[in-house]
């Protein structure tokens, strides 16, 4: 794009691009959708009765696609976020950081879309459809789409966006946020604490009371997301893009840029 | 475009990914069953003996109305490893509400709440079903023990014809309105939620309209928040504050004023007397009891004494809702029970004659068949506490039925060998 | 209208930054921060008082009003917090409630209504917005947190049951079936099968009940706005707690060091000030 093609003065795409979260929001829509068609489509016909062949094809055939196809996103993902590291992060571009702060709020948004289905639409569906069945196994109609569908895929773009900004911000190749690492690790441990759901129906609550203790650990793992998107790594984002501002645009000085001084000198051993 | 050809990639994964994991769809019948299969044997066999259980109508056109009916045991033999049935509520287990229940009554009792019923006693049920949504459904009744969680009984088919659109429930109200229970309430309900939603929104895109996040945090942390409170803010703010507390206020008042009579929910407990005691003059203890894996039975040694005045014979096991009969039960089945629960001469025994009055015999009776594979309730050797519970039912010569509820230790015999 | 300009030249941003701040808007705003709240705090509104929600025959006068109130306040209070401290944005409530009844409207449309078939008015969700515009406002006008607990978190909860009763008054009318008189909602509960959800379940008027002249919702609200206060002050600090941003730094001895990422326009801005007074500050 020409610099003054818009009439602004100045050229948005140098720090600005939209086109991947656009992308990838709307793929992220796209299995949302042919989860919830599908669901609608064999729930009645195929999904009430765990015992019979029928429901080992079709429910437990998208288990198994669930299984594969987050496999298969997250080592495609990752490997390609790994492979295309950026290996010169001292001599970043500042306008460039700022495109990519974009670009990892992209990644945010994708990853927090996932969430979204985890923790918001298929969490309450459940308790929704475990009014129709006779809840005779732990792999319904409804969990195969939220625990082995929707975990798995917000997992996978949570480890993404981890990943991105350790490759690709020289702030968090620097150090180690901790609202990051909780906005990402707590929501992933949700999928460890299924464990604590299906041994808590199985033995302990078996009515479907949604407010029942054995829940509780999803609970507090989903405060975790008060940590990233909704507060610390918000506000981290701010101060660095504001810092970016600074030095591009009010000629401040670059050191504005390192928080970290005593990185400055790395690989320098300290005294002993 | 590196995000795009990723994207690409992707996407031809998870096509080719969703043709392998749907292909198996097209090949197969759909099935309504429920999944009561999945209930342990001790659940089904050793909790709630059901029996004489009526699914009304095979086929009910929307609106018109249906029964469930039927009878059930408490065994005597209930498992420790459930909550004794304190509080229980039965339910109907079914694929959503595709029938509204309209009454539900036990003994003649209505049960609306939960409540005590007895161990060792039976109760007898009718609910009242009315059809609303079309189509083959599965149909259970369901015992319901606060603790012990939802025990399924049989499953029976019933269909629903007609247009789920022309279904209406409309109820006349003690002081005198009529409500549909399909759509009482629904609009006010949206209405309300649009109406504060918006409102919400106005107050929220207040501060939308206006640089958000940066510009503010920059501002405030070099000056403070003097330039930040717009005092337009604060004169938006006063009247969102009057108008908020106004209408709700209005609200309260207009919904107290239009629905000036009103009852707090109803929380008490259905108190069901059991059905009294019949005289069974027949008396049965079972002595020695065994599962034989391979061959599918169930064999035990029933030590019965006839005490009546009529001689007796045995013509049915019943357990978890499954019927084995010999050609005495046979003769007395019900037509319209689901052939797929009943074993018709899957029960044999060493003695078929009658047992006359005043006798006492052992009789070792064996109902076999691949029921007990496809109900899963071989699955009792995977029990804690291998018993198991059922019904036996005799038969005066004029008909009447004596039922005996019996139970006993099972031992598995693994090899054809054994036995 | 608004003070914009003067914002806007107190951040000293170029009109290329300005845009680039209005671009974080758009993307972090509703993409990042709202469809967060509908994640995480519908699921712990969900499995914290989600019970009394789904149902109309859970909506009692003992627990409906204590439970729904408190379990809310405190993702509102939390993101107060965080846009009020940081921006001063007075908005942290009003985005909670409006997120959590996002969330809950496309899954009682998709999931309640569309897959199982229950009708709108039995899964009706009772609303907070106008208590969590209330709470917003009160912050807004004191500008002050601890009061903001004591007089806004008490409206918080005290407006629940007016607001609520607009909407589902008429579920209390009575009926009479098989002779036994339930109130409408009982008779939904009852009508409208749920195979996972038997009668005993609920957890309402269940306690002693000795209200002294039967004013149950009152002395519930009363409790709840109490509770609501003490919840307001601790999920304040768990705001903080949250959303307070800081890194570890790990050296080569691999021992950890905290430490808080730097905002450096308030070092430049009073640096200019500085300079523009003649070296005086």
């Amino acid at each position: 794009m020409a610099a003054d093609s818009s009439g602004r003065g100045y050229d948005i795409s140098q720090w600005y691009d939209s086109k991947p979260v656009k992308i990838g929001w709307l793929a992220m829509l796209g299995i949302g959708v042919f989860w919830v068609l599908y669901q609608r489509a064999f729930g009645y016909s195929h999904g009430l009765d765990s015992m019979t062949p029928e429901f080992e094809s079709v429910w437990m055939g998208l288990w198994r696609f669930n299984i594969l196809a987050n496999a298969a996103f997250f080592a495609v993902t990752i490997g390609w976020l790994w492979v295309t590291r950026d290996r010169n992060l001292a001599n970043l571009d500042h306008k460039l950081e700022l495109k990519r702060y974009f670009y990892w709020m992209g990644w945010l948004v994708c990853y927090i879309w996932g969430v979204y289905y985890a923790g918001s639409y298929t969490l309450e569906q459940d308790a929704a459809w475990h009014q129709v069945i006779i809840r005779d196994t732990s792999f319904t109609a409804s969990h195969i789409v939220a625990f082995y569908g929707t975990f798995p895929l917000y997992i996978t773009c949570g480890v993404a966006s981890y990943l991105y900004a350790q490759t690709r911000l020289p702030l968090y190749s620097q150090a180690t946020s901790f609202p990051l690492v909780a906005a990402v690790v707590g929501p992933m441990m949700i999928l460890p604490n299924v464990g604590l759901n299906e041994w808590g129906h199985a033995f302990w609550f078996v009515d479907e009371l949604f407010s029942a203790p054995l829940h509780w650990g999803f609970v507090t793992l989903g405060w975790c997301g008060l940590f990233g998107a909704a507060g610390g790594v918000a506000a981290q984002i701010v101060s660095r893009m504001s810092n970016l501002a600074d030095v591009i645009w009010n000629n401040a000085p670059k050191s504005i840029l390192d928080p970290f001084p005593s990185q400055v000198a790395t690989g320098q051993k300290t005294g002993y | 475009m590196n995000a795009k050809k990723t994207f690409k990639l992707w996407m031809l994964g998870f096509c080719g990914m969703a043709t392998l994991a749907v292909t198996p769809v097209f090949e197969s019948t759909p099935a309504f069953a429920h999944g009561e299969r999945s209930q342990e044997p001790f659940l089904r066999m050793r909790t709630v003996n059901w029996y004489d259980t009526q699914w009304v109508g095979k086929s009910t056109a929307i609106n018109d109305v249906t029964y469930l009916r039927g009878k059930f045991h408490l065994s005597e033999d209930w498992p420790r490893a459930v909550v004794k049935p304190n509080r229980t509520f039965l339910n109907i287990g079914s694929p959503s509400s595709v029938f509204l229940r309209l009454s539900s009554k036990i003994n003649g009792t209505p049960m609306f709440v939960a409540g005590p019923m007895e161990i060792g006693r039976d109760y007898e049920y009718e609910v009242t079903l009315k059809a609303r949504l079309p189509g083959h459904h599965h149909i259970h009744p369901m015992f319901a023990v606060k603790d012990a969680g939802p025990i399924a009984g049989p499953g029976g088919w019933m269909d629903i014809t007609g247009n789920a659109a022309d279904f209406r429930n409309d109820i006349k109200t003690l002081t005198g309105e009529t409500f549909d229970s399909e759509t009482k309430g629904t609009a006010t309900g949206i209405m309300w939620h649009l109406f504060w939603a918006a409102v919400a929104i106005a107050w929220v895109g207040f501060f939308a309209i206006r640089p958000m996040y940066l510009i503010r945090a920059r501002v405030l942390a070099a000056y403070g928040d003097e330039i930040l409170l717009d005092p337009i803010d604060r004169k938006v703010g006063i009247f969102f504050l009057v108008f908020t507390v106004s209408v709700v206020t209005f609200g309260y008042l207009s919904a107290d004023a239009q629905y000036p009579v009103t009852v707090p929910l109803q929380a008490g407990e259905a108190k069901i007397k059991p059905m009294p005691i019949k005289p069974n003059p027949m008396v049965m203890e079972v002595t020695h009891a065994e599962y034989d894996v391979p061959g599918r039975a169930l064999r035990m040694v029933i030590h019965a004494t006839n005490n009546g005045t009529e001689p007796l014979t045995i013509g049915e096991f019943t357990t978890a809702g499954i019927r084995f009969t010999n050609k005495a039960g046979a003769a007395r089945l019900d037509p319209n029970y689901p052939a797929e629960l009943v074993a018709a001469d899957g029960l044999t025994m060493d003695y078929e004659g009658a047992i006359q009055p005043g006798q006492t015999v052992d009789v070792k009776i064996e109902s076999k068949d691949v029921l007990w594979e496809v109900q899963r309730l071989v699955d009792i050797l995977h029990d804690p506490d291998q018993r198991f519970a059922g019904l036996v039912m005799s038969y005066t010569n004029s008909g009447e039925r004596m039922v005996n509820p019996v139970w006993a230790p099972v031992l598995p015999v693994f090899t054809r060998l054994g036995s | 209208m608004f003070r914009t300009d003067e914002i806007i030249k107190a951040s000293k941003l170029p009109p290329e930054g300005v845009a680039m701040s209005r671009h974080i808007d758009y993307i972090y705003f509703i993409p990042i921060l709202f469809v967060t709240i509908i994640g995480t705090f519908h699921m712990h509104f969900d499995l914290l008082a989600g019970d009394w929600d789904f149902w109309i025959d859970w909506k009692d006068r003992q627990w409906w009003p204590i439970v729904t109130p408190i379990t809310a306040i405190t993702f509102c209070a939390a993101l107060q917090y965080y846009n009020w401290v940081n921006y001063r944005q007075p908005f942290g409530a009003t985005i909670c409630i409006l997120a959590l009844l996002a969330g809950k409207w496309v899954t009682i449309w998709a999931a309640w209504w569309w897959w199982s078939n229950y009708p709108y008015n039995f899964v009706m969700p009772s609303t907070l917005l106008p208590s969590a515009i209330v709470l917003d406002v009160v912050l807004l006008l004191t500008r002050n947190w601890t009061i903001t607990a004591v007089i806004g978190a008490w409206l918080f909860a005290a407006l629940f049951y007016p607001t609520n009763w607009a909407i589902f008054a008429y579920s209390h009318t009575p009926v009479v079936i098989d002779g036994t008189l339930l109130s409408w909602a009982d008779y939904m509960g009852f009508a409208y099968v749920r195979t996972g959800t038997p009668e005993y379940i609920r957890m309402i008027e269940v306690g002693s009940l000795r209200t002294f002249g039967g004013h149950s919702t009152m002395i519930s609200s009363f409790f709840a706005a109490f509770a609501s206060s003490l919840m307001y002050i601790l999920w304040w600090q768990f705001g903080k707690f949250f959303c307070t941003s800081y890194f570890y730094l790990t050296d080569d001895r691999q021992k950890t060091t905290k430490v808080y990422d730097v905002f450096a326009y308030a070092t430049l801005a009073h640096a200019d000030k500085t300079k523009t007074s003649g070296g005086k500050a």
